[in-house]
């Protein structure tokens, strides 16, 4: 079966910087798939190109097998980082406008808008302007006109951020729910925790190219299990230059670890426990965080 | 596929409608231009109330009470009674100290002011009239013809011609001036009428570019500024949006103009003020909707490439002085609205709305200036609207630095 969504050799130059350098993937129906990487990697430029919001200098964008065209713009949905939303009009009618807009008539894009606003609890503002709204309830409408129209392939650009956790967690259950009922998302975020808990498969870029693609836990496997969690008391620096540590990301009281070669836990764990308090001590999959930080080169600055 | 400018159009028209600032320039455009064509005339001709009373120092002796006759005759208040008073300062043979009579009663406000007849009036035909208040054409102009038929009407008693015939050969004329179209249709209309008449059409033109031009940016700058406008593009073909915005504007601004319209006909059919026909109307409207629909094409092309609300007052000033730089062949336009330079400059799409606004009350239009004017302004449409989808499609897309004059050409060539 033809994927629902297909990338192939994507390329988009700014002058001589390319933003987007030969990215291929595919996103199938009934899939919250995680696009990753550091600020200005070019995942906004890689989602206009995908929405027909710019176009690729060479590559394509292939909709249910037929490349892009002005009929498929009714069926996705965007929801981009910055608010994009008329200030002085009502949240109803907005909804309602957008609806339409993307090939909804007007009596569903009525009754879609009322049941998104429903879901939300924001029914009760529907007459109220936009800007008078605050910036979590602007979010939340921001997200309901990128699926009032159900479409088949819905793009949240950072779709988490000024939610109260209580928002959130709403958030995450629809997006479950658009999941199960067969929708393609695209999950563009910063916040390695949310795309960890929720998407797969993942692609993360930086610099424009592909760095990791697959199901999370094809990715994790990639990266060992060799990963060590440890919490302490005392000074820990001394991990940082040990023989037996190939990587290590220190904090304040706790450290993702690495082993070299042929160093068993063991090992680590007789040498720390003679030099610190040693309070936890676990072996695990390394986090999606500190795969992330060791695959964008100078990381860190996630 | 439903075309989605009708929505685009719509949802412009609506939510711009019923806005404050709208239904504001609805009212408070017809109330200024009301105010800034007729107030100063009717205030001109409006009949004194109180009679004016002159001074005159008559050194011929033989003037001033024939000159108080006439004018009470000629000069009446409302209520009947005659609206100037002549009131003689006994000349002496101390000018100074008549002078000084005459400027004593002026301070005391017992005059408006005071005329000095010399005794050479009968050659050289001179006389001085002093007042605090000279600009006051109406008492000007009053004393000025009252004291030329009084002179003439000495000059010829002097020269033997006998009094009775004098009257009878001294009688006023009154000028006049039918306005003729090319089927020998000849209708009434004064200078005053006409130039109002044309006045009226241009400062609705001229009100239209500058509130609708400010409009049509603030409305694209908006959309760029907070990324609606990323929502949009995903949504619908940018043609679509380009085209449905312009229209949605244009209708805005007909509804605009339909209601001065209307308001416009009220008043100068109760008033007749104005001589407008329904084709000269009608004619209007079709340069005032050509004129708009390539106006907001550029407008919005502009608007594509500006970034701020700064840039945008900026370059709706520039663009709105392009438009309405007619307006300083205004007066040209109402002496000879078949001047060679209006012409020449009706047929540049800039010029054209205007001038054509100016022209249709003043004088009949051969049929193919008409035709040809349309077609230019239809052409300049079309091109703007295709130039102006090449600079939509990038320019609403950038965001921060306004992009220099050649990566404008590089988009054009290249969207």
């Amino acid at each position: 079966m033809t994927p629902l969504l297909q990338a192939e050799h994507l390329v988009k130059k700014f002058g001589d910087l390319a933003a987007v350098d030969d990215v291929s993937f595919s996103v199938d129906g009934g899939m919250i798939f995680g696009l990753l990487g550091p600020n200005g990697a070019g995942k906004t430029t890689a989602i206009r190109m995908i929405l027909g919001i710019t176009f690729p200098d060479s590559g394509r964008v292939l909709l249910g097998g037929e490349e892009f065209c002005n009929r498929h713009r009714n069926s996705v949905g965007y929801l981009p980082e910055e608010r994009g939303l008329y200030r002085k009009t009502m949240v109803l009618e907005t909804v309602e406008y957008f609806a339409v807009l993307r090939g909804m008539p007007r009596s569903q894009a009525r009754r879609s808008a009322e049941a998104w606003l429903k879901r939300l609890e924001m029914w009760g503002e529907r007459s109220r302007k936009l800007e008078e709204l605050s910036k979590g309830n602007q979010q939340k409408i921001q997200f309901i006109v990128s699926v009032v129209h159900s479409p088949k392939l819905v793009i949240l650009d950072e779709p988490f951020a000024g939610l109260d956790p209580v928002n959130q967690s709403v958030l995450t259950d629809i997006l479950l729910e658009l999941k199960k009922q067969g929708t393609a998302v695209i999950l563009s975020t910063h916040q390695m925790d949310q795309a960890e808990k929720l998407a797969d498969p993942l692609l993360l870029i930086d610099l424009g190219q592909v760095v990791l693609n697959g199901p999370l836990t094809e990715i994790k496997r990639q990266y060992g299990t060799d990963t060590i969690r440890l919490e302490f008391d005392g000074d820990g620096s001394f991990l940082a230059s040990s023989p037996s540590v190939k990587k290590v990301h220190l904090y304040e009281n706790c450290a993702e670890i690495q082993l070299a070669d042929h160093i068993s836990p063991q090992d680590l764990l007789k040498e720390a426990v003679a030099r610190i308090s040693v309070r936890r001590f676990d072996i695990s999959e390394p986090s999606l965080n500190a795969i992330f930080l060791q695959v964008v080169q100078g990381g860190g600055a996630a | 596929m439903k075309s989605k400018w009708v929505t685009v159009a719509w949802w412009e028209y609506i939510t711009k409608v019923r806005t404050k600032t709208f239904l504001l320039s609805l009212i408070v455009t017809p109330v200024f231009l009301f105010g800034l064509t007729f107030v100063p005339s009717i205030l001109a001709t409006r009949p004194d109330s109180e009679a004016h009373v002159v001074g005159v120092i008559d050194q011929t002796g033989e003037i001033a009470g024939h000159l108080d006759t006439l004018l009470r005759s000629r000069q009446k208040l409302p209520d009947g009674q005659p609206a100037f008073l002549v009131r003689p300062i006994q000349a002496t043979s101390d000018t100074a100290a008549d002078l000084r009579a005459a400027l004593d009663l002026l301070v005391k406000e017992k005059i408006v002011g005071y005329l000095i007849i010399p005794a050479s009036i009968m050659k050289d035909g001179k006389a001085e009239y002093r007042s605090q208040n000279v600009g006051n054409l109406k008492v000007l102009s009053a004393l000025e013809g009252g004291l030329k038929d009084v002179v003439v009407r000495q000059r010829m008693r002097r020269a033997g011609v006998d009094p009775g015939l004098v009257e009878k050969l001294d009688r006023s004329i009154d000028l006049t001036a039918l306005k003729v179209s090319k089927t020998g249709e000849a209708e009434e209309g004064d200078f005053m009428q006409l130039f109002l008449t044309s006045l009226a059409f241009i400062i609705a033109m001229f009100f239209l570019i500058i509130t609708t031009g400010q409009m049509l940016l603030r409305s694209t700058i908006e959309e760029k500024s907070n990324r609606i406008i990323e929502v949009l593009v995903s949504s619908s073909p940018s043609l679509d949006l380009m085209a449905g915005k312009i229209i949605g504007l244009s209708m805005l601004g007909i509804t605009q103009v339909a209601a001065w319209a209307i308001l416009g006909l009220v008043v100068a059919l109760s008033a007749s003020v104005v001589t407008v026909t329904l084709g000269q109307l009608a004619l209007f409207l079709l340069y005032f909707i050509l004129g708009y629909l390539f106006i907001s094409a550029l407008f919005v092309a502009v608007g594509s490439v500006l970034t701020t609300e700064q840039e945008a007052q900026q370059w709706t000033g520039y663009l709105s002085m392009i438009f309405t730089l007619p307006l300083i062949f205004i007066i040209t336009g109402v002496e000879n609205p078949n001047s060679p330079i209006l012409r020449i400059l009706e047929f540049v799409p800039f010029f054209t709305p205007m001038i054509m606004a100016q022209k249709i009350p003043l004088t009949p239009i051969p049929a193919w200036e008409i035709g040809a004017t349309v077609l230019v302004l239809v052409a300049s449409v079309i091109l703007s609207m295709w130039a102006a989808g090449k600079i939509f499609r990038v320019g609403i897309l950038i965001t921060g630095k306004r992009p220099s004059f050649d990566e404008v050409v590089r988009w054009f060539r290249s969207a």
